[in-house]
């Protein structure tokens, strides 16, 4: 599973190469960590069929688009689903609707945006 | 069944469930609002601009009570092309808030101010159930007669469903009421709030205590999405961010959040932002199909708002005033309809006849073939930011070169980066999409 890395490990290079980022929030894993989330004990994303073989085209263009990065190639070389990072933006279910399928969290769960 | 104990269910607590629910519960209505958050505005976000003469008719003297940032007393657009900005503003004094009103727009963030609103719905007397996911329509002999939702024995019959469940409206799109929009068609937005103190802010992006300005910025900053970056002045944050059709990372092999950082960093932005502290990241979709993708509006028992029913003018960055006056159109026509006791599609028609009495479809219908010309033309997107800093540039550039000898230049170099025909038909074609 995609865990959020140390704030302070700055492993995303900028343009203009290493100069910093102009808020703390440089990363990925840097953004996500400002979200507040309640997660619900399972998963609200769940791949449609048994492919889940990284060579998909449709997981590639996940991995660019979803702005989470709930979508990663795995060790084992199969599509990996970091739902817990999920912003629950609808990306995925509007690029890859046969092969993800993404629902709502439960009523009450998943983010809890105090600015939004 | 037995008499609903609702006469309405409003799907949603955003601006247009909100704004249905507050119309029908004045009205008289016994209305249930069913929202997925632990509270309204928890799962919501936007740019984002409200604007007063589509909020003003649903809660009067809203600026008085509102979470509202700041009023957007200018409103400016650049365009970048490498090293070069072009900037172009609007300021006006009658944009400011007055003795005797609200001012034009407001910047908000939407987790208070949706809180807010579905607040003033509940005063009016509708009811709220919250942590409660609407998973389909119930339905007979074709008619809507209530919601399904996550809950045990969850299902809530009512006389009409509102359906405000926004740009994934998966309960409309189940039942086949619209249905899951073109990749094509959909935006994705990135966004930050960051946190500046207040002097700081107002110092860098002059504005005083009562001021806010926007900024839409085109060019090579969105490293070749469709789409701008944005920054929005708040209270003591500024809202940065970005946007490009959800196709376009994957074809750029861009991620999302890298261009949103590098939009952050970007020469012309970074010096606004430098030492804020990011408090919240986000993420969420814009539906621009517009006019020729809309769903049914009117069924049933059944009408459909806001970003559910693909409302929104991309250009303009109008989507929350299009949400506010759908949800109170909704909300009036319902009144009438349970008034006369008719729920039918025939019942519920003063919704329609409102909606293609106001802005909302004819803009939606003037606009019709905007999104489709320039996802079509994406060289319009490119070249032109080129033309237009190149000849800035050479205009500004003093170097010797006599003035008339420069406008030949100019013009020269003009129609070498676009034929003189080619440039002719370009911009018929704009105006012919932009001027309807």
């Amino acid at each position: 599973m995609a865990g959020f890395r140390q704030v302070n490990d700055s492993s995303t290079d900028n343009e203009g190469g290493d100069a910093k980022g102009v808020t703390q929030a440089t990363t990925i894993e840097e953004k996500l960590f400002t979200i507040n989330h309640d997660h619900h004990a399972e998963t609200h994303i769940t791949c449609i069929g048994d492919d889940r073989d990284w060579g998909n085209k449709a997981f590639e263009a996940l991995q660019w688009a979803c702005p989470a990065k709930v979508y990663e190639k795995g060790e084992d070389g199969a599509l990996e689903i970091g739902w817990e990072n999920c912003i629950e933006c609808g990306t995925c279910q509007i690029l890859a609707p046969d092969h993800i399928l993404w629902v709502f969290p439960k009523g009450g769960f998943g983010i809890r945006n105090a600015h939004g | 069944m037995g008499m609903p104990a609702f006469d309405a269910v409003v799907i949603g607590a955003g601006p247009a469930g909100n704004a249905a629910a507050i119309t029908l519960a004045k009205g008289g209505a016994k209305v249930l609002q069913v929202e997925r958050g632990k509270a309204p505005g928890e799962k919501n976000l936007m740019g984002g601009v409200i604007y007063s003469s589509s909020l003003s008719p649903i809660v009067p003297n809203f600026w008085q009570s509102a979470p509202l940032e700041r009023p957007v007393t200018e409103q400016n657009y650049w365009v970048t092309d490498g090293g070069s900005v072009a900037k172009f503003g609007f300021a006006d004094s009658a944009f400011a808030e007055s003795e005797d009103g609200p001012a034009n727009a407001y910047t908000v963030l939407r987790a208070p101010f949706d809180k807010w609103m579905a607040g003033e719905a509940k005063k009016a007397g509708a009811m709220l159930l919250p942590a409660t996911v609407v998973t389909d329509l119930l339905m007979e002999e074709g008619r809507v007669v209530g919601v399904a939702t996550d809950r045990p024995n969850g299902e809530i019959p009512a006389k009409i469903v509102i359906s405000g469940e926004g740009v994934n409206a998966f309960a409309s799109w189940k039942a086949g009421f619209g249905k899951r929009p073109d990749p094509s068609e959909v935006a994705l937005v990135v966004k930050e709030v960051i946190e500046l103190p207040q002097g700081v802010l107002e110092a860098r992006f002059g504005v005083g205590a009562g001021e806010g300005k926007t900024f839409e910025i085109f060019g090579d900053i969105t490293q070749g999405c469709l789409g701008y970056a944005f920054l929005y002045t708040n209270k003591n944050t500024v809202s940065v961010g970005v946007g490009g059709l959800v196709t376009d990372f994957a074809d750029l092999k861009l991620a999302s959040y890298e261009l949103l950082e590098n939009v952050k960093n970007h020469s012309v932005v970074r010096p606004l932002l430098e030492g804020g502290k990011t408090l919240e990241y986000g993420g969420h979709l814009i539906p621009e199909g517009g006019y020729t993708s809309l769903p049914p509006l009117v069924s049933d028992g059944f009408l459909m708002t806001g970003d559910a029913a693909l409302m929104v003018n991309a250009v303009h960055r109008e989507g929350s005033n299009f949400a506010f006056a759908s949800g109170r159109m909704a909300g009036e026509a319902a009144l009438e309809a349970i008034a006369s006791d008719d729920l039918s599609a025939k019942g519920l028609s003063g919704y329609r006849t409102r909606l293609e009495d106001s802005f909302i479809l004819k803009d939606l219908k003037s606009y019709e073939g905007v999104f489709p010309f320039f996802r079509s033309r994406r060289d319009i997107m490119e070249d032109y930011p080129a033309i237009m800093t190149d000849a800035l540039r050479s205009l500004f550039t003093v170097d010797g070169t006599a003035k008339g000898q420069k406008k030949k230049d100019l013009v020269k170099a003009v129609f070498k980066a676009k034929r003189p025909l080619a440039l002719l038909s370009d911009l018929y074609k704009m105006w012919r999409v932009l001027g309807k």
